[in-house]
């Protein structure tokens, strides 16, 4: 664990934070970076390439769950691979109760690129992959709140049709 | 003389926000299904949390019910929309404060707020990993607010006063005689875009996106409810960008446009009824979008951020739409945004402020109300040019013609200036906490007319009282001011009444 | 239960034909849009 956590850090240090491209994209536009990132939500794979989101954020190194709690939003960037560097081994994308594979992604940083009608995204030649796709343990469900809820749940059923009962009774 | 409400006032007040409050459990239903379906253990739990509670005030409310059936108090529709619209966010803000993705209670609440009221802010943290069934709920809030929760509330139980809570929700057209059935045509036209709108999004996320078809499927029902009810939040934290699809972003234009027509123009539209072009409404709609979409694409042309004419079109058009029409989706990053500036940025908050049409989902300024106030002033404007004898027709056409009263032009003028002075209200907050100019009014404009786009003051750890300004901003913008002005008066009354 | 299901097609069709009306109208603001950025991409 010790291991992977510093051979991650050992990778993020290379790398181009995308925070950086976010606040100099003019200084960075077309130049060859390194990004390495979490892949974030689903995989859009189209015809001889496949797009993704790659956040670089501080939940992409420690999940939430695990980690010393919020550090602020997601920070990432879109990505485009050919589908040869794609890989199937990667694993899912990161969602809940996921940390998705961390990869590395060397690439072209294009901001507003003319030829794809405006993107700003990592044109990626090379992926390598860092860390496989794992499960994040999420706090268990809280039964306690279940059952409240239940309770409360039925306690409004009961309290509404005794709310509206017939008030007058009619005298036989 | 100000009259003190009797307890039965509040009773009654109470009851009708708590049949409210069973609609809110009603709705958590969908997002407990949903995390059901995926397993989803501790985001359902908390579901069932607020449901429970929702439930229960509901049925006390119930319980507590007047036992005399007299007249309600003046104002009653305004006062029970004004505390809906404030209680059901403290409510729906249940799950997402227990998700463990929010800094305090009060970010939660705001987000809740930002949700009901379909503005689309968000101070909401690591949303990628965020539960799908939470993430559900959080755009079922941005359904049930755009739908107005008051006229769900109204096909289920025929409330009294119906048409005083239908009016007090900002929709002042009644499309049929009765408001159950204007209510049923709403949720007619809502299912029916529904329908297509998801089905054309799930068909693109697989298709043109290659999506499993389930991750498809949660895109197409959470962007369709933001969209449609111009509400622009999204699942994934770079909003529609996240896609990086045109087709998609096409799509999602049609279903924004779509959220900000009124419901009356959709009722003339199914009905294929004639002369709608004349309509006050659609012309100064329209107008206005063309006004907005040539100032934004020169000032970005000008300032050199897009000079081709694909780029320029594509992030132009759906951003100037998405802002017109109060939606708030991104396809641009806030950093972006921010850099977009001058003239661009002047054409984005324009066309923020004057917002879409009357009765539909989208906030600001609203169509009709522009409308008149211009052809009012131009009115104004000839009368004072030709010979006092000469008479002037003053009339506007919006389904048949219609006179310009006095009365009608003054009171349009008075809301159009609350607009203006709420505007100004969050950006002089944002001022003094020191944040520039334009980009403290571009959040205050996007938070009082809930768009929802932001360029970065909107964070986890953005002030509170600047947090709070906002929360007040999207309440009574929403709310078109005279709901919250009867609530002042009912406390007023409650403390000075005799 | 037939009349019904008619009603539904009925309201699927008028919706239809609606969603088509907002796509022409957008379509009519998308090239106007289309024209604006051809013109200012020539001239600056």
């Amino acid at each position: 664990m010790i291991r992977a956590i510093a051979s991650l850090v050992l990778v993020m240090v290379t790398a181009v934070p995308v925070s950086d491209l976010d606040a100099e994209p003019d200084m960075w536009d077309s130049q060859e970076v390194i990004v390495v990132g979490e892949i974030i939500g689903d995989f859009s794979a189209r015809g001889e390439v496949v797009w993704f989101q790659l956040n670089d954020d501080a939940y992409a190194a420690t999940p939430l769950p695990e980690g010393p709690g919020l550090q602020g939003t997601n920070t990432g960037i879109g990505v485009r691979i050919p589908r040869s560097e794609w890989s199937e081994t990667w694993g899912e994308p990161g969602r809940y109760g996921r940390r998705g594979p961390i990869v590395e992604v060397t690439g072209t940083f294009l901001h507003n690129s003319p030829a794809d009608q405006g993107e700003t995204f990592i044109d990626g030649s090379q992926a390598r992959l860092v860390e496989a796709a794992r499960p994040i343990a999420n706090p268990p469900a809280s039964a306690f709140r279940a059952i409240a809820g239940l309770v409360m749940a039925l306690l409004g059923i009961g309290l509404y049709n005794y709310g509206r009962r017939p008030r007058y009774r009619r005298r036989v | 003389m100000l009259l003190k409400p009797t307890l039965d006032d509040a009773r009654r007040i109470a009851v009708d926000l708590g049949r409210i409050l069973a609609v809110v459990a009603g709705a958590g239903l969908i997002p407990l299904a949903w995390a059901i379906a995926l397993g989803e253990w501790k985001p359902a739990a908390d579901l069932i949390l607020m449901i429970g509670v929702a439930g229960a005030l509901a049925g006390i409310a119930e319980m507590w019910r007047p036992k005399t059936n007299t007249q309600p108090v003046w104002g009653h529709g305004l006062i029970v929309v004004s505390l809906v619209w404030l209680v059901v966010p403290a409510v729906g803000a249940i799950p997402l404060a227990l998700s463990g993705h929010y800094g305090d209670l009060i970010d939660a609440y705001f987000d809740a707020m930002s949700g009901l009221t379909t503005t689309g802010l968000a101070t909401i943290q690591d949303l990628d990993h965020l539960a799908a069934s939470t993430n559900v709920w959080r755009h079922s809030l941005q359904f049930l607010g755009g739908q107005g929760i008051v006229l769900a509330a109204l096909v289920f139980f025929s409330a009294s006063g119906a048409l005083s809570l239908y009016e007090a929700e900002g929709r002042d057209q009644r499309i049929f005689p009765s408001v159950g059935s204007t209510a049923r045509f709403i949720w007619l036209v809502s299912v029916v875009h529904g329908i297509l709108g998801i089905s054309a999004l799930t068909i693109d996320g697989v298709v043109a996106q290659g999506f499993e078809w389930s991750r498809a499927l949660f895109h197409g029902f959470t962007i369709f409810m933001a969209a449609f009810d111009t509400g622009g939040f999204s699942p994934q934290s770079t909003s529609v960008g996240y896609y990086h699809s045109a087709s998609f972003e096409a799509v999602v234009a049609v279903l924004m446009l779509a959220g900000a027509l009124s419901f009356g123009l959709h009722h003339a539209i199914w009905q294929r009824r004639a002369g709608l072009l004349r309509n006050i409404e659609v012309r100064t709609f329209a107008t206005t979008v063309t006004v907005t979409l040539f100032v934004t694409l020169t000032g970005l042309a000008v300032g050199g951020l897009y000079t081709e004419t694909s780029p320029l079109l594509r992030r132009g058009f759906f951003q100037l739409i998405s802002a017109h029409t109060g939606t708030g989706f991104a396809t641009v990053s806030s950093p972006e945004l921010a850099r977009w500036g001058g003239l661009a940025f002047a054409g984005m908050t324009v066309a923020m402020a004057l917002g879409g049409m009357s009765s539909s989902t989208a906030g600001g300024v609203k169509a009709l109300r522009i409308g008149l106030t211009v052809k009012s002033v131009l009115m104004t404007v000839r009368e004072a040019l030709t010979p006092s004898r000469t008479v002037i027709s003053r009339t506007y056409f919006q389904y048949g013609r219609h006179r310009l009263e006095p009365d009608l032009a003054g009171s349009v003028m008075t809301v159009s200036l609350l607009y203006v002075a709420l505007y100004l209200l969050g950006a002089a907050v944002g001022l003094a906490y020191g944040y520039g100019l334009a980009e403290s009014l571009f959040e205050s404009v996007s938070a009082a007319a809930a768009v929802g786009l932001s360029v970065g003051v909107v964070s986890p750890d953005m002030p509170v009282v600047l947090q709070l300004i906002m929360i007040f901003q999207m309440w009574i913008g929403r709310l078109e001011f005279i709901a919250v002005f009867a609530l002042l008066g009912f406390s007023l009354s409650v403390v000075k009444g005799r | 239960m037939l009349r019904r299901l008619r009603n539904a097609a009925v309201a699927l069709l008028q919706g239809a034909y609606g969603i088509t009306a907002e796509v022409v109208a957008l379509a009519a603001m998308f090239a106007v849009a289309a024209l604006i950025a051809f013109l200012l991409s020539q001239l600056v």
